[in-house]
């Protein structure tokens, strides 16, 4: 027997560190963490509770590990914790073709899940660059967002049910059930859950909602002289309601340094990527090559803000090939106002591409510097500020570059890319001033990689009293703290800038009673409506709250979507004084057009109608009809094909017809998935009809 | 460290910063779970090893050098000829036995199916045969006759000949010899089965319940779709031998 042949402590070593480049940059340098007391690795739900009470008699903390893929630490165990691997939940159930799910382990990678999927004509729509090493479970501990994000939402909006351990309580079931049976939980968990990063309860298994894989697929590259009218047309496109699958800009030197708008290269002969041979050969016996720069920052700085002059954007839709023809034209024509065509070859190879980008980080470590990313999120008229804060506070530090991503109609979020020397000192300074100038400028903490114990200050302080409803839960459901505790004191910030302008599509609410928001772009669902297990993935419509917890003010939110830690917003709704509401709004001057449908069964026909790829702006039924609307530039062309559609699918409907417009308010509250033709059916989804539960009945009975 | 292992350095070091991109397409780690058996992560425990931090070399044998990392990495860092070095030598070789008849095409045989005549009578020629020995026991080939091609189907044959023989012997596999739609097995122990599934090399002998754990999860999974991307491509072909064969009976 070799020597070090004990599983056990390779394995104890394998687990020290997670993909968070401060970490790497402190294994490069000798400096790695010893890893856990022990590592776990429980194969089913019965045995991750096992593991949690033999924790919690030792009195040891179990921190949750899916594939280590976390930029943050939030799954690093200390020496004195135990790491909870969990990539043995590997069960991967069937595609449920009734109500578009399937039921994953919490364990699963990423890529085994699109594969198995995408075997069987179908996808979850979540392409993180990650998707190769990271877990289903971590996209969901840390509310992770993919590429695509703008068609097929955030990972929170794709989960409708999960189950998970609760040191407490034991395993138990929330939303649509899987193949075992435990105890239920409510809904109002699901936000408590999702983004607590292992905080609280120890997720084993989820229901995802899953889509067709795309027939057609529309790619546009543009060049703008401007990056400001790049924005612009983002979030024109948004607003218009276009939902394209990637709206991408990059920023000017971004675009410099990547050579993304040169005409494609002859290829190499090598396989490998330019950059890379050129690594090889040049960086790795030069390395003052890349050192040298690193050393200049301000330098560099001021010569690429010289240099660089355009910005890069890609623009792609995706689904069934009517409504990608429908809603690709017109947002060809917004983005072409002020930026320049440059055909489908430069965003095909982004696309083709996509998932290479990390390989890009590896140099910069070889020499003894380092390279690492930040996300934040904000509104749009908060775009431009948190973009030049950011870079004027790494002005002195880093080489930073960034690139807009994750489009919403209210915003989208900011991804800066920084090199700078591999010093620690320079590592912690940067972030320091990245992060709270980002905050101060009126952005959150992060958009979609979560807080961890990298950004744990910041997190605390978004939070702020709001944190108090996330300790009240675990209090049930982990009251000695079994699990790993996030908390920390919060950093002290500036105030941060406040205030929407016209063109960010929001507007605030003071909400006295749950039905007073009035002022709703979603007139399907209030902000004391269904939650977003019962919604399809771009039906979000309460933005910002704000309100006072025990005295201290809390706003939470500040902008399109947040991953810090859980969402407590809907809590801060129910248990805060003084709240108000921010939502998106709609313009009442856009163009709009409403189809009806004669049938007897409405909202199987509304179901029917979100599986063939389309999103009304307002939908409602009669006892007779559907009644579908469409707003923005592409209603009518929206209108034809729901009318083209309305004809192919069904003899019985081809009466359709436009009809003026007119807005019903639906009801809000909770759901429960029924059969397509039960008269009480008020809802639907891609995932099936609903109706609202009956007195004494809970979600999760009759789904 | 060998010099070997020395000029190995840079994809070490390439791989152990990488972010694990390739973990998913890794048979080892994906099917037992393990977090050391990760390329990369592999790399980084060689690396802190080389430099004292950590007495580790071990866990390369983890690695059954399938490829599938290889396969998945963008930038095809080698990481086969990295880990080998550092890899325990198998006390287990392929042998290979005298070579029978006269034919410049010598078929290697592992298992007991016999398919040189078939080729033989798809070809109008004469077909030599060579067995492959599980227990090493070898003919000598130093000199064997000139012009001879070694004729293959799987992995295993391809490891004898080139042991016996040497790396600059002809090899040919069988599928482009008789152009079928079928891939061969990347390499096969003794007893028919894939060499990733953890039976034969270094990983059953340093790691007797990780192999262990492979065979089981390879053969007795209920549901094995998760761990499709990390299966060798001709898991859910037939072999090539049986392709073959099938279709010289349809023939006749």
């Amino acid at each position: 027997m070799m020597r070090g042949c004990n599983l056990d402590e390779l394995e104890r070593m394998a687990h020290a560190r997670d993909l968070q480049p401060g970490r790497t940059l402190e294994m490069w340098q000798g400096r790695a963490d010893s890893g856990p007391a022990l590592v776990r690795r429980p194969t089913d739900t019965e045995e991750v509770w096992a593991v949690l009470k033999e924790a919690a008699d030792a009195g040891v903390q179990c921190v949750p590990w899916g594939a280590g893929s976390g930029v943050c630490g939030a799954s690093v165990a200390a020496r004195a914790q135990w790491s909870l691997d969990l990539k043995r939940l590997a069960y991967l159930g069937d595609v449920d073709e009734a109500t578009w799910t399937v039921e994953v382990g919490a364990g699963v990678l990423g890529q085994h899940l699109e594969s198995a999927l995408a075997e069987r004509g179908w996808t979850c729509g979540h392409s993180p660059s990650s998707i190769g090493c990271s877990t289903v479970g971590g996209w969901a501990a840390a509310r992770g967002a993919g590429q695509f994000s703008s068609r097929y939402g955030v990972f929170e909006d794709m989960v409708v049910g999960l189950d998970a351990v609760s040191p407490a309580l034991g395993p138990f079931t929330i939303g649509l059930p899987g193949r075992h049976r435990y105890p239920t939980q409510p809904l109002e968990w699901l936000p408590l859950i999702l983004g607590a990063e292992g905080q609280g309860v120890v997720l084993t298994s989820l229901r995802i909602r899953v889509w067709p894989l795309p027939r057609a697929r529309w790619w546009r590259a543009y060049r703008f002289p401007k990056m400001d009218d790049a924005l612009t047309g983002m979030r024109r496109v948004m607003q218009e309601e276009l939902w394209p699958s990637v709206l991408r800009l990059y920023d000017p030197v971004d675009t410099l340094i990547g050579g993304k708008t040169r005409p494609r290269k002859e290829r190499r002969a090598s396989a490998a990527p330019g950059w890379f041979s050129s690594w090889r050969e040049h960086a790795l016996v030069k390395p003052h090559l890349l050192s040298m720069p690193l050393a200049l920052p301000r330098v560099i700085n001021a010569a690429a803000g010289q240099l660089a002059g355009s910005s890069f954007l890609v623009a792609g839709w995706e689904g069934e090939p009517a409504s990608v023809s429908a809603l690709a034209e017109p947002g060809h024509q917004l983005l072409s106002e002020h930026g320049e065509d440059l055909g489908p070859d430069p965003a095909e190879r982004w696309f083709h591409s996509r998932h290479a980008v990390s390989y890009k980080l590896m140099p910069f470590f070889v020499h003894g510097a380092f390279a690492d990313t930040m996300e934040v999120a904000c509104a749009w008229s908060r775009v431009r500020p948190v973009y030049d804060a950011v870079r004027h506070a790494l002005r002195d530090l880093v080489v930073p570059m960034c690139h807009m991503s994750h489009a919403y109609p209210e915003g989208c979020s900011l991804y800066f890319s920084f090199a700078g020397q591999g010093d620690p000192q320079r590592y912690i300074a940067t972030w320091d001033a990245a992060l709270t100038a980002a905050v101060a400028a009126g952005a959150n903490t992060t958009h979609h990689h979560g807080a961890g114990r990298l950004k744990a200050r910041w997190a605390s302080a978004e939070l702020g009293a709001a944190r108090r409803g996330f300790d009240a839960w675990l209090d049930t459901v982990d009251p000695a703290r079994t699990l790993h505790d996030l908390s920390v004191e919060p950093i002290e910030l500036p105030p941060a800038r406040q205030g929407w302008t016209p063109e960010d599509g929001l507007a605030r609410t003071v909400v006295d009673r749950p039905d007073a928001l009035t002022h709703r772009r979603w007139r399907w669902a209030s902000a004391a409506g269904p939650l977003g297990a019962a919604r399809s993935p771009w039906q979000s419509d309460v933005v910002e709250v704000r309100g006072s917890v025990d005295g201290e003010d809390v706003v939470l939110g500040r902008g399109p979507r947040s991953a810090t830690g859980p969402d407590l917003r809907r809590w801060l709704m129910q248990h805060g004084e003084h709240v108000e509401v921010t939502l998106a709004t709609t313009d009442d001057g856009a163009m709009r057009q409403m189809v009806r449908i004669p049938c007897g069964t409405p909202w199987s026909v509304a179901c029917q109608l979100m599986r063939n790829d389309f999103r009304p702006s307002n939908i409602w039924a009669d006892e007779q009809a559907l009644y579908v609307g469409f707003r923005g530039v592409a209603a009518e062309a929206l209108c034809q094909a729901v009318l083209d559609w309305s004809t192919k699918a069904s003899g019985l409907i081809d009466r359709a017809g436009r009809v003026p417009w007119t807005a019903k308010e639906l009801p809000a509250g909770a759901f429960i998935l029924c059969a397509d033709d039960d008269p009480r059916a008020c809802w639907a989804t891609a995932q099936g009809v609903f109706r609202r539960p009956e007195e004494g009945e809970t979600e999760v009975d009759n789904v | 460290m060998s010099d070997h292992a020395a000029a190995n350095m840079g994809a070490l070091e390439v791989c152990a910063l990488c972010p694990r991109l390739c973990r998913h397409a890794c048979p080892v780690a994906t099917v037992t779970g393990l977090e050391a058996a990760v390329p990369s992560t592999m790399a980084e425990l060689l690396l802190r090893s080389q430099r004292g931090e950590v007495e580790a070399t071990a866990v390369s044998n983890l690695c059954v050098n399938c490829g599938g990392c290889e396969r998945a990495c963008h930038i095809h860092t080698p990481w086969s000829e990295a880990v080998r070095p550092f890899q325990q030598k198998s006390s287990v070789r392929p042998g290979l036995g005298p070579i029978t008849g006269n034919g410049e095409l010598v078929a290697v045989m592992v298992t007991d199916r016999p398919w040189h005549d078939a080729l033989a009578r798809h070809l109008g020629t004469g077909i030599s045969v060579c067995r492959v020995t599980p227990d090493g026991a070898s003919a000598s080939h130093a000199e064997p006759p000139r012009n001879v091609r070694w004729v293959v189907a799987d992995g295993r044959a391809v490891d004898a000949v080139r042991e016996h023989v040497g790396r600059n012997a002809t090899i040919v596999w069988l599928h482009q010899l008789v152009d079928i739609d079928a891939r061969p097995c990347c390499r096969m122990s003794d007893s028919g089965r894939h060499g990733c599934c953890g039976r034969g090399g270094p990983l059953a002998e340093v790691f007797p319940s990780v192999a262990d754990r492979m065979r089981t999860s390879w053969d007795d999974a209920p549901d094995p779709r998760p761990v499709a991307d990390a299966r060798c491509a001709s898991k859910n072909q037939a072999s090539v031998v049986d392709v073959f064969l099938a279709r010289m009976e349809e023939t006749s």
